[in-house]
């Protein structure tokens, strides 16, 4: 009774607490498992006639979806357990702090065993574990009240143990063949394809059932932590990942999927038998009879006792099921067949079941299919050979293809036969995702004998205006997939990023309409790299990945390339990573191999007119270039003199340009010609051999990724240089409640795609969608954690048409510029300044703390390098930071533009080193620029030292307090400074509606035409949530919306909202939007091309110059139809859009939708499709 | 007369191979497995002649809710380990607690006794023994002379949530005005010696409460506890989880103090001098704060009664 007591006050006191029902927090995944989320399944017993069995199941976290497997395919009330592992674990390391988050804890784990065996159960599963994780204590309670009649299921046990060594000693009971009499006696992979060995015993008045798949189970550590391994069904593929998902082409390797699916199906039937047997409940036996082996194109009848429905199912294709009707099997073409049949009783419900495995032999098979190529681009012709056994006529023969979505793309093949091959001719009319299929049917008499599906695929990825990347798995398992499925049909995710992932990967990605990103090798970090721990991790990357200047590497590079175009180019990847975390070398003075040497005495051919104009910078005395070695690092700091190292560092920078470079053009010569090639994470930046010179690296690299440490400045540059078809943004996503890399909580993931959009980027990055329930945005049962819920729903406003409204607008930007000076950069490495230790952190921290505090004073600026000081004409402040480093030519050009009435701004006396970053004895802005935290007037502007003011101000998202208890904002005051001397007042006015001081917000504008927008984010490093109340002065009046509400607010100049933690966007449009006026043909033919143009409607004003809409199309029984799906940016009140009908197209009359995304308004017309 | 001989070897057979109870193999051997495994690793560093050597000792209690850790770190500064005058334990040294939340008790110095200002554990190294069954039993006694001493009885639970002390003075001759026994815990964790923010807030029996100062202030909240009361919870709202919690006996009739900053917390128990037995719960929890307060607040007062009834 005092169980109950403790137990009810446990659950009132957990249960009163939103999120996870354990009290670890909304984001963390432990003990969540609902039956939300439904996958495919075949109810074998749901409803039972035997009732609803009581089941605890003991699995890994990771593992536990399997439960809600098995509830939706047997009636069962389920409990889980869930532990870390599969085994006890030895002298763990504990995973670093990112993995860790999300493992249950061990006094969590523990106190759950606790509380689960106060309940009674029919029956317990023990899913691979090894019996030792349970306490002696809950081992002998359950063993105890199996004893006394429950029933115990030991399913692959992780080690052998005292316990089941007893159990194995106890009778056997014949009557447990219930459990194997319903199942088909045919290998089948994933099910009992490999060892599938049940045993059956008493156990004092319970029974006991030991099923033994021959798995090792692994003892995994780190991010996968124990993988995806299954914990109730046998794990699909063993053996190393050379064999499971090697470096093929599509043609040469099949992951079969849609066999093992089918596998599983059975896998999961055994387990409810043995569920039903081991709770005393196993029904009488019922006889089914069918012929061994049938002919093709023939009905059979089979015999069945009592009353029984049943389905026909092929082993080669899950989604190939026939439903039987009466007990006559229809005419099925060869291949293995089973014949599922269930006993029901008066209600329906299934007393039992049997599964029948039977041949339908064919005088004809289809032996072999063979494409003429493995890469083929949209709407080509799609050409190969055909092999049969026994004879086959022309006639018989049909070859049809169909994409991924079920539409039939191109006519029947043409057909030519020779012998008993058959060649084949497709000509795709239409393309709209990348996986295909050649479906090959022989028919005789009228009936088909013969079928076979040959998956291919086609270098097309459909993507959305704005992408979402997600690093995950991807391997031929259940659980990934059932995690590619949802992630791809209900989360928003365009493209999985596939680390060392190939044949099977790639094909199981596309095989849910997802797009690649490839990682498939790391480059750089040469020598050390930036941890000591990556030259042991990969040893034998410090020989293929030598040195950057050596021939020998870009041998070997354009050799691998080449592997990796074969085999993943036939799915036309959108990108491919060449380095996770890359860079060139946290190791200040590599390299000074010969052939870097060389190629360093090239680059400084560029750089200095002469050797004489070298030796001066350099302070040496060389007859040629030849001669010229650098100083190495410890040298040029002792000495003061710099040039020659930082010359080095920057050939440094050049050569990992010329890298990934030339790894772009050798995809694109082995035949991948739309693959981007770069690399992501950018690491190390105060390290100044590192190399990731952003505006360098993305004129040349079409792929490139950052890391968002509490809002640096890298995220913004690459937005401001990132070329529009790149593919570029930065990492967010489980980095646990890290609260200065990125946390995953709703509030940092909602905002993170607004970031990234709203500062030009076409992408965000999510790491890591590991298993379910561990590192992930998961919870065990698939459900998504909040965080990444909170991601998913701003993907998805976005694809209302918002990346298109803002990504074809102009960024509207106050007249300021920050220069980026990567040599200032480098050279600061060298200055013993306090914190810098070798590293640029000065230099990074000034340009991070000026970022924060022109964002935090509500100004917009946009970063340039050197090469852009032209942009001077149009602006009206230049900030320097740290900028040690100014040629003579740009400081005439700033100094002209001070002259002028510039405002110049830094926070040291700018250009102490010159263009090769050798000392002068003065610098251009000695006499100008104020030594300390001053104003100078020059001209008609200024020189404004900041001084200390800004000192680490970008420190401050680093901290959790709420920015009003640091208040002055050193930030603030900055801005306020600015405004004084410069009377630039920020461009978008946001002032407090209600006088409370409100969170800084980074302010983002555009224009086109006649329609303004404005973007607002709060800081989410300044962790302050709350809703404020704000009014925000329009650039120029208008019929304001709010964008993500799609909620118009009044012709205005001025608008009061709300805002809290969600980003917003408003638009001022020239008029308020009605609707759209859409026309379509009234009639069209399948196969047809439909065309859809539509008028945006507006009342009161003119047509909006710029907008932006989504099409969706309905079809006849209301469903979505996804390939016609897109977004558009509306010209002048215009849009216009062809939409490629299949061959297949269902007839009947579709519903054409086009919604506005500012305003939500819709216009619809219908077309119909006849035969 | 063969009939019977038939039936009395079948029911001789019966009797001989009868099921034997599968059970009784089982339950046999759970009790010497159900056993807390215990271990102790230590760890020396060589002295001087004016200082001694320091030696951490880790005693380890493990089950399958994990391993539960005290910590003992001294100077040996008795013969024949060294023969000058030196204190046993130095700043940061002393009896304390690990692993994950656990160590917001303080892993080098959480608990120290002080009888009238003079720190007992600073005299001579204590003596540990050990003893395991359901549970970790760990006893230290510092010796002192003529017959006096001090006794900590931990009682390690093997579902890893809390640990009991007891603590036993035996003092002939000793007029004592005031026993002193001061913890130190960090709730939320070590965060702000590293820069990372804190938030940290505390709430006792009979509703008292406060929040500490922040860093910036550079202050330390200090108060009195209500002498009617016999726990109190600390927390950090930043860190959301890493909380602690301690219950001590009123009935022991201390009046109980507590310093509580942006970093670390040190509750003082001060006893009268005819206290010869002190009572104390320790608690850390995983989970997070208002789920860890309301679960600790639900057990108060089964574990008041057990720390007072438990076979140390």
């Amino acid at each position: 009774m005092k169980h109950w007591i403790a137990t009810g006050i446990f659950c009132a006191v957990f249960w009163t607490f939103a999120g996870n029902p354990l009290g670890l927090g909304e984001n963390h995944p432990y003990g969540i498992l609902n039956r939300t989320y439904e996958t495919q399944h075949v109810k074998w017993a749901n409803p039972f006639a035997g009732g609803k069995l009581r089941v605890l199941v003991m699995a890994p976290t990771s593992t536990q979806r399997e439960t809600i497997e098995l509830a939706q395919r047997l009636d069962l009330d389920y409990t889980p357990w869930m532990t870390t592992h599969f085994i006890v674990k030895q002298n763990e390391k504990p995973q670093d702090w990112c993995g860790q988050y999300f493992l249950g804890p061990e006094s969590v784990v523990a106190e759950q065993l606790t509380k689960v065996l106060e309940k009674e159960y029919d029956v317990y599963i023990i899913g691979k574990l090894d019996w030792k994780l349970l306490s002696p204590k809950a081992q002998v309670e359950i063993l105890r009240r199996v004893s006394k009649g429950a029933g115990v299921i030991f399913i692959n046990p992780a080690a052998e143990h005292k316990h089941l060594e007893i159990i194995r000693n106890q009778k056997e009971a014949p009557d447990g063949k219930f459990i194997t009499n319903g199942l088909p006696k045919l290998p089948i992979p994933g099910f009992n394809a490999g060892k599938n060995e049940v045993k059956t015993y008493r156990f004092g008045k319970g029974r006991a059932v030991i099923i033994d798949y021959g798995e090792k189970v692994p003892a995994g550590t780190g991010y996968g932590g124990i993988g995806n391994f299954p914990g109730l069904s046998p794990m699909w593929h063993t053996g190393d990942k050379a064999k499971t998902d090697p470096i093929e082409n599509w043609q040469k390797f099949q992951p079969e999927t849609h066999i093992f699916e089918v596998g599983y199906e059975y896998a999961m039937a055994e387990i409810a038998r043995a569920v039903i047997w081991a709770a005393g409940k196993a029904p009488a036996d019922f006889t089914v009879e069918l012929p061994a082996v049938v002919k093709a194109g023939e009905a059979i009848t089979f015999q069945a006792t009592g009353n029984v429905k049943a389905a026909v199912r092929s082993t080669s294709d899950y989604k190939k099921v026939l439903s039987v009707s009466g007990k006559t099997i229809p005419a099925l073409p060869a291949g293995n067949w089973i014949l599922d049949v269930w006993q029901l009783d008066e209600n329906g419900k299934t007393i039992n079941w049997k599964s029948t495995a039977f041949k339908v032999d064919s005088p004809v098979t289809i032996e072999k299919i063979t494409f003429d190529r493995s890469m083929y681009n949209p709407l080509e012709k799609v050409t190969g050979k055909l092999t049969f056994t026994g004879d086959v006529n022309l006639k018989e023969v049909e070859v049809r293809m169909f994409d991924n979505l079920g539409r039939e793309t191109a006519r029947p093949a043409a057909l030519k036969q020779s012998g008993n091959a058959i060649s084949f001719e497709l000509s795709p009319e239409t393309v709209s995702v990348t996986l295909h299929k050649a479906a090959v049917k022989v028919s005789r008499g009228g009936k088909v004998i013969a079928e076979k599906e040959f998956p291919f695929p086609v270098r097309y990825v459909r993507l959305p205006r704005f992408v979402d990347v997600v690093w995950g798995n991807a391997a031929n398992l259940p659980l990934d997939h059932m995690m590619l499925k949802k992630l791809a049909e209900e989360d928003a995710v365009d493209a999985m990023l596939l680390p060392w992932g190939f044949a099977a990967r790639a094909y199981n990605t596309t095989r849910y309409n997802m797009g690649i990103i490839s990682y498939p090798e790391r480059y750089g970090c040469i020598e050390k790299g930036p941890k000591p721990a990556i030259a042991k991790v990969w040893p034998k990357h410090l020989q293929d990945h030598n040195c950057m200047d050596q021939q020998g590497t870009y041998i070997a590079l354009k050799k691998k390339i080449s592997g990796f175009a074969d085999a993943l180019g036939p799915y036309a990847p959108i990108g491919y990573t060449m380095g996770d975390e890359s860079m060139y070398s946290n190791n200040p003075d590599i390299c000074f191999c010969p052939e870097s040497l060389a190629a360093l005495r090239k680059y400084l051919k560029t750089q200095y007119k002469d050797i004489a104009d070298l030796n001066n910078a350099w302070k040496t005395s060389y007859k040629s270039f030849d001669e010229a070695v650098p100083l190495v690092f410890a040298e040029a700091q002792k000495t003061g003199n710099y040039a020659s190292w930082i010359d080095h560092r920057m050939m440094a920078a050049e050569t990992l340009v010329k890298f990934y470079s030339k790894a772009q053009q050798f995809m694109r010569e082995s035949g991948d010609v739309t693959g981007r090639v770069g690399f992501d994470g950018i690491q190390g930046v105060p390290s100044p051999n590192h190399g990731g010179n952003i505006p360098r690296l993305v004129e040349n690299l079409e792929l490139l990724n950052v890391y968002n440490y509490a809002h640096t400045f890298q995220l913004r540059m690459l937005g401001d240089f990132c070329p529009e078809n790149s593919l570029c943004g930065a990492w967010y996503g489980t980095y646990s409640d890290s609260h200065v890399l990125a946390e995953n909580t709703k509030e940092y993931c909602q905002a993170i795609p607004y970031v990234s959009l709203f500062n030009g980027l076409r992408a965000t990055w999510f790491w890591v969608m590991a298993t379910p329930g561990t590192i992930s945005g998961y919870a065990p049962d698939l459900t998504s954690l909040p965080f990444f819920q909170a991601r998913t729903d701003s993907l998805k406003e976005i694809r209302t048409g918002i990346a298109d409204l803002v990504l074809d607008a102009e960024k509207q930007r106050d007249p300021i510029l920050v220069l980026h000076s990567d040599r200032s950069r480098i050279a600061d490495a060298l200055y013993p300044v306090e914190g810098n230790n070798g590293r640029a952190f000065r230099y990074v921290n000034s340009i991070n703390s000026i970022e924060a505090a022109l964002e935090d004073s509500g100004y917009s600026f946009r970063y340039i390098t050197e090469k852009q000081l032209s942009s001077l004409k149009d602006a009206k402040v230049l900030i320097m930071p740290c900028t040690l480093s100014v040629s003579d030519a740009d400081a005439e050009q700033i100094l002209a533009f001070a002259k002028n009435g510039g405002i110049v701004i830094s926070d040291i006396v700018p250009g102490e080193l010159d263009s090769h970053g050798a000392k002068r004895k003065k610098s251009p802005f000695a006499d100008v620029f104020p030594s300390e935290q001053g104003k100078k007037a020059y001209g008609k502007g200024c020189f404004v030292n900041t001084g200390k003011l800004l000192i680490k101000y970008n420190k401050t998202r680093e901290t959790h307090i709420s920015w009003k208890k640091r208040m002055p904002l050193a930030g603030l005051e900055f801005g306020k400074i600015l405004q004084e001397i410069s009377g630039i007042a920020p461009r978008i006015k946001l002032v407090s509606a209600d006088g409370k001081q409100f969170p800084p917000t980074t302010r983002f504008g555009w224009k086109k035409g006649n329609v303004s927008l404005i973007g607002l984010i709060r800081d989410n490093y300044l962790y302050d949530f709350k809703p404020y109340r704000l009014n925000l002065i329009l650039p120029e009046s208008g019929h304001v919306y709010d964008v993500r509400a799609k909620k118009y607010l009044g012709k205005a100049d001025k608008i009061t909202f709300t805002q809290d933690y969600h980003a917003m966007l408003f638009a001022v449009m020239p008029s308020k939007i009605t609707g759209y006026k859409v026309t379509v043909p009234s009639s069209v033919k399948v196969a047809d091309k439909v065309k859809v143009s539509a008028m945006i409607q507006v009342m009161d004003g003119a047509v909006p110059n710029h907008a932006a809409c989504r099409l969706t199309v309905k079809n006849p029984t209301g469903q979505n139809c996804k390939e016609f799906e897109k977004t558009f940016t509306v010209r002048d009140g215009k849009v216009s859009a062809e939409l490629s009908l299949a061959f297949n197209q269902m007839p009947g009359k579709y519903t054409v939708t086009v919604m506005d995304t500012v305003s939500g308004a819709v216009g619809s017309a219908q077309f119909e499709v006849v035969k | 007369m063969k009939h019977k001989a038939i039936i009395l070897s079948g029911l001789f057979a019966c009797v001989l191979f009868a099921d034997e109870d599968p059970m009784a193999a089982i339950e046999s051997s759970a009790k010497e497995a159900s056993k807390i495994q215990y271990k102790n690793t230590r760890r020396i560093v060589e002295g001087s002649a004016k200082v001694p050597m320091k030696r951490r000792d880790s005693y380890s209690f493990k089950s399958t809710a994990g391993e539960q850790f005290i910590y003992y770190n001294r100077y040996m500064n008795q013969p024949p380990q060294f023969t000058g005058k030196h204190p046993s334990l130095g700043p940061e040294m002393g009896v304390g607690f690990g692993e994950r939340s656990f160590s917001n008790w303080y892993g080098n110095d959480c608990i120290r006794v002080m009888i009238d200002k003079t720190d007992i554990m600073q005299m001579t190294p204590a003596k540990v023994t050990h003893r395991e069954d359901e549970a970790g039993h760990l006893t230290m006694v510092w010796d002192m002379k003529n017959g006096r001493s001090l006794t900590l009885d931990f009682y390690v639970f093997p579902e890893n949530d809390r640990i009991y002390v007891r603590g036993t003075l035996k003092l002939p001759g000793l007029p004592v005005e005031n026993v002193q026994v001061r913890l130190r815990c960090y709730p939320g964790g070590f965060g702000p010696a590293y820069n990372i923010p804190s938030n940290r807030y505390f709430k006792a029996d009979c509703n008292v409460s406060g929040e500490a100062f922040a860093r910036a202030e550079k202050k330390t909240l200090k108060m009195k506890l209500d002498p009617n009361g016999k726990w109190i919870f600390l927390a950090d709202r930043l860190q959301k989880k890493g909380s602690v919690a301690l219950l001590f006996d009123p009935n022991e009739e201390g009046n109980f103090m507590l310093s509580h900053s942006y970093y670390g917390s040190t509750i003082e128990l001060n006893y009268p001098g005819d206290v010869r037995t002190f009572h104390l719960a320790l608690y850390a929890h995983e989970i997070q704060n208002d789920p860890a307060f309301a679960k600790f607040m639900a057990r108060i007062e089964k574990d008041f009664k057990e720390m007072h009834e438990i076979k140390y």
